[in-house]
């Protein structure tokens, strides 16, 4: 009977000690570390992600742009063409690390993620194609 | 809009005076050209290489042909994919090359007496870059032909300020030139400001 109490109290103290620990809250030098730990994480986090789109093997008829996080792939797309000069936007595509960006609504910072990359290296290219003139009348 | 910032580098002018084709380059192309017109289908192939510093302006050395997957008919040839191209490019640009000229079929000889032309479709679509300088050949009857009669029997284009001109019959064989040279290329040496 002593023994069964006993064993009672040891299962309450620690549900009694966490209570009271949620009451008081974390301490001054636990929340100092707390707000230490979430300054550095703001810093360490970039403004941006720096996204290279280039058309030729050189750095010609190239634009940098430098874009937040949740832009989309589809403005990048746009803003591509518009900064090239590129009219007919629909016939390109965006290709990063051999896959071609179809899915206009993807984050540039998902896709740094899954390329493993701080900085986006992008391809904007068509499909060269080329037909005569009676066939495509 | 989420972009902060932009910065634009453009096309640079560029011009080839001519280009140097190597004869056993164009023998691997003509073939891969001539395979598919024995099956009356259209193909497209890029001829790739260096500029240099010829007498009178930059020229063009081919160093090699590019023979893509395509998907092609009797009146339409595309390359398969847009990974595709962009591995183009990314293994010329580690090569230290650049493309020149992108070749085609066309399954007959042109018909306005003066050879094979552009269409609206190569006009729009056969350069692998957006680049000035390109060359774009038209090879006519599916490259059933003989290779040696590349310049002769071929039309030519150039793209000039984003459109492509027509190089005139008479300058064909002054601007697009077949060797049989082992290419060996030197870079030219800077002068050394004194």
């Amino acid at each position: 009977m002593q023994s069964e109490r006993e064993r009672e109290r040891r299962r309450a103290r620690p549900a009694a000690e966490e209570a009271a620990a949620r009451l008081e809250g974390p301490s001054p030098a636990e929340r100092a570390r707390e707000e230490a730990a979430s300054a550095a994480a703001l810093e360490a986090e970039p403004a941006g992600i720096t996204v290279s789109v280039r058309t030729t093997v050189g750095e010609a008829g190239a634009v940098r742009l430098l874009a937040t996080r949740d832009t989309s792939i589809a403005e990048i797309h746009e803003e591509a063409c518009r900064e090239l000069g590129v009219q007919d936007a629909g016939g390109f595509a965006l290709v990063a690390g051999g896959r071609v960006l179809g899915d206009g609504a993807e984050r540039l910072g998902d896709l740094a993620e899954e390329l493993g990359v701080e900085e986006l290296a992008i391809r904007l290219v068509r499909r060269p194609e080329a037909g005569g003139a009676r066939a495509a009348a | 809009m989420a972009i902060l910032s932009r910065e634009h580098t453009p096309l640079a002018p560029r011009r080839f005076a001519r280009l140097y084709v190597p004869q056993a380059t164009l023998r691997t192309a003509w073939g891969f050209l001539a395979e598919a017109g024995a099956r009356a289908q259209e193909q497209l192939c890029f001829l790739a290489g260096r500029i240099v510093a010829d007498s009178d302006g930059p020229a063009g050395q081919v160093t090699c042909c590019v023979l893509p997957l395509t998907l092609a008919d009797g009146g339409y040839v595309r390359l398969s994919s847009h990974a595709q191209s962009a591995l183009i490019l990314d293994t010329l640009e580690r090569r230290g090359e650049t493309p020149l000229m992108t070749l085609h079929t066309h399954g007959d000889g042109g018909w306005s007496g003066g050879g094979c032309e552009h269409s609206a479709i190569d006009d729009a679509g056969v350069g692998l870059t957006p680049e000035d300088g390109l060359f774009s050949g038209i090879v006519p009857w599916y490259a059933q032909g003989s290779p040696a009669s590349f310049v002769t029997q071929s039309s030519f284009y150039e793209r000039v300020d984003g459109k492509w001109l027509r190089v005139p019959e008479d300058e064909k064989e002054r601007r697009v030139l077949l060797h049989d040279d082992a290419v060996r290329i030197v870079p030219a040496r800077r002068e050394r400001a004194t």
